[in-house]
């Protein structure tokens, strides 16, 4: 930081941006940016830390128009059901993550809106809701619990579709970071650029783009505790009155995904997008079960739910936050029309092409 | 069709263009009548949605698009802004103002995104039930959604119980995807964020920051 105080002639200044430039490359030299993304994955695993963060979903403007026309004699009519924009969001959290006894515990709170947290303790999560939270009943009637843990995020293997490199310094939450861009080698995923906390390697703010640069999520640390500091009190859930619903279980042993694949393909496949897992489950409510199936290239993932068409039939959906999409689409299948919706953090027209892709084997 | 260009063409339709952008549309526009139609469509969906006369939803004319293109009017909007009515619309458009007499005033609410969670949104552009008719004064067929939708094989108009399984698998797929990505909790953090019908949406008082 002695380069900071150096205001003084031409030449010194030309020579401390010399040495100062020889030791930034020296620093990332001691990394590859691979290196640091592995670095921070291992640091938000083994680190304690406390932290505020905010996360920015972008707006979309996509035209989904649901409109429906009608005719009668000499006049037509055009009906227009729930027309609304998505906005943009910027929500507020804090994080509590500290290894207690080789296990890892990490505490979530939502500091914007109804009283949300998450607790994890290794892989059992549990949500702290209120009674009558909204979240609780869409998450009530969903799938229940995650199966198997089949794949982790594979930076080296997604190197094949994405171009990661150094793109330069900065400070996030008062702390120096280096920058590293994850750039998509192709129009079927996003890009990221990350700001990684040069002492410890926790992400310090990521950004989240597609191909035309516009931001679609942003996530950044306004102030952070690392080590030391982190009061293990500080992950136990406030006392409310809340509800605790437990959102899922141990993981059962890993299934070997294509076995359980339940029969269902796609035809087409984004590069490098492989089957992280399959499975299928009854949900209340849903006759005949819901068939899922999870697909990853080592940084983007998306799902696909396979079920019975509903008795009273299915509207084309397609809905976006920040990144993810889900969209619906309609696919024969041996015992009659199914459903499909495909949820991931993919372009739309990629999610379509999957979607429309999706096939019964055999049929 | 492109389908940069359309988005560019609903942008424009809804005063969010860019100046580039809505030269490139206006150029478009002009030359291919397929477009000219769907800008017409675009700004009578916003009129129905709106309830507002959609007489003036016409196609600009080879004037407009020249007088747009050598952009008087980025002066004149300015003295002249059209006031939205709703404080959720965008009202920052430098050229809504000299558009207003071919109907983009009207058209800012056009489109349908559903929303995570199935109950509107913070700026509640229009109600998530609403029903908006009119009658149809333009002589072409009128299918807003085909275009942009290709075949899904589903019925056009998604119910509350359709935007509400696509939510529960949005939720579904945050709770899978963060116990097997890194960083931990950033899906997590997405699940957090669900709002819904009935509820107070957790982000509104920092929502729509436009």
């Amino acid at each position: 930081m002695a380069a900071r105080r150096s205001t003084g002639s031409g030449v010194l200044s030309v020579l401390v941006g010399t040495l100062l430039a020889c030791a930034a490359s020296a620093e990332e030299a001691i990394r590859t940016p691979a290196q640091w993304l592995e670095a921070m994955d291992g640091a938000f695993r083994t680190l304690d830390y406390d932290g505020v963060f905010s996360y920015y979903t972008a707006n979309h403007r996509q035209r989904i128009a649901v409109a429906q026309e009608t005719q009668r004699p000499g006049q037509r009519t055009l009906r227009f059901g729930s027309g609304y924009y998505t906005a943009a969001r910027l929500a507020t959290f804090r994080i509590i993550h500290k290894v207690v006894d080789g296990v890892e515990r990490e505490r979530i709170i939502h500091l914007n809106g109804p009283p949300r947290e998450i607790l994890r303790t290794g892989d059992l999560v549990a949500s702290i809701l209120q009674p009558g939270d909204e979240l609780l009943d869409l998450a009530g009637t969903a799938l229940r619990s995650p199966h198997a843990r089949v794949f982790a995020r594979r930076f080296e293997t997604a190197g094949d579709y994405y171009d990661v490199a150094f793109s330069g310094r900065d400070r996030v939450a008062a702390r120096p970071t280096v920058r590293i861009d994850i750039a998509p080698l192709d129009a079927h995923r996003f890009g990221y650029r990350l700001w990684l906390d040069e002492q410890t390697g926790l992400l310090l703010r990521s950004e989240l783009r597609d191909f035309r640069g516009t931001h679609l999520e942003i996530f950044q640390f306004t102030s952070l505790v690392v080590g030391a500091g982190v009061a293990t009190s500080d992950l136990e859930p406030a006392d409310t009155g809340a509800l605790v619903r437990q959102i899922t279980e141990p993981l059962a042993p890993v299934a070997e995904a294509q076995s359980v694949a339940h029969g269902w393909r796609v035809r087409w496949l984004p590069d490098g997008f492989r089957l992280a897992e399959a499975a299928s489950q009854s949900p209340l409510g849903v006759a005949g079960g819901v068939r899922t199936l999870m697909f990853t290239d080592g940084l983007a993932a998306f799902s696909i739910f396979i079920e019975a068409m509903p008795p009273t039939g299915a509207g084309s959906v397609v809905s976006r936050r920040g990144a993810t999409v889900a969209l619906t689409h309609r696919v024969p299948g041996r015992r009659g029309d199914q459903l499909v919706t495909v949820v991931g953090e993919v372009p739309v027209a990629t999610a379509r092409r999957v979607a429309a892709g999706v096939y019964e084997e055999s049929l | 069709m492109q389908e940069s260009l359309l988005e560019s063409l609903s942008a424009a339709v809804d005063g969010e263009a860019e100046e580039l952008e809505l030269r490139r549309v206006l150029n478009a526009v002009r030359d291919d009548d397929e477009l000219r139609a769907k800008w017409a469509r675009l700004h009578m969906i916003g009129a129905a949605v709106r309830a507002s006369s959609m007489n003036n939803a016409l196609p600009p004319s080879a004037r407009e698009v020249a007088a747009a293109q050598h952009a008087p009017w980025l002066a004149a909007a300015d003295a002249a802004p059209h006031a939205l009515p709703r404080a959720g619309s965008r009202t920052s458009s430098k050229w809504l103002a000299p558009l207003t007499g071919i109907g983009v005033a009207a058209a800012a609410a056009l489109t349908v995104v559903v929303l995570f969670g199935s109950g509107g949104d913070a700026d509640g552009t229009v109600p998530p039930d609403a029903v908006a008719e009119a009658a149809d004064p333009a002589p072409a067929s009128i299918d807003p959604i085909a275009e942009r939708e290709p075949a899904t094989g589903l019925a056009q108009m998604p119910s509350a119980q359709d935007l509400r399984r696509a939510n529960a698998y949005m939720v579904h797929h945050a709770q899978q995807t963060s116990l097997t990505t890194r960083p931990p909790g950033m899906p997590f953090v997405k699940v957090l964020s669900v709002s819904g019908r009935g509820d107070i949406d957790p982000s509104a008082s920092t929502d729509g920051n436009r």
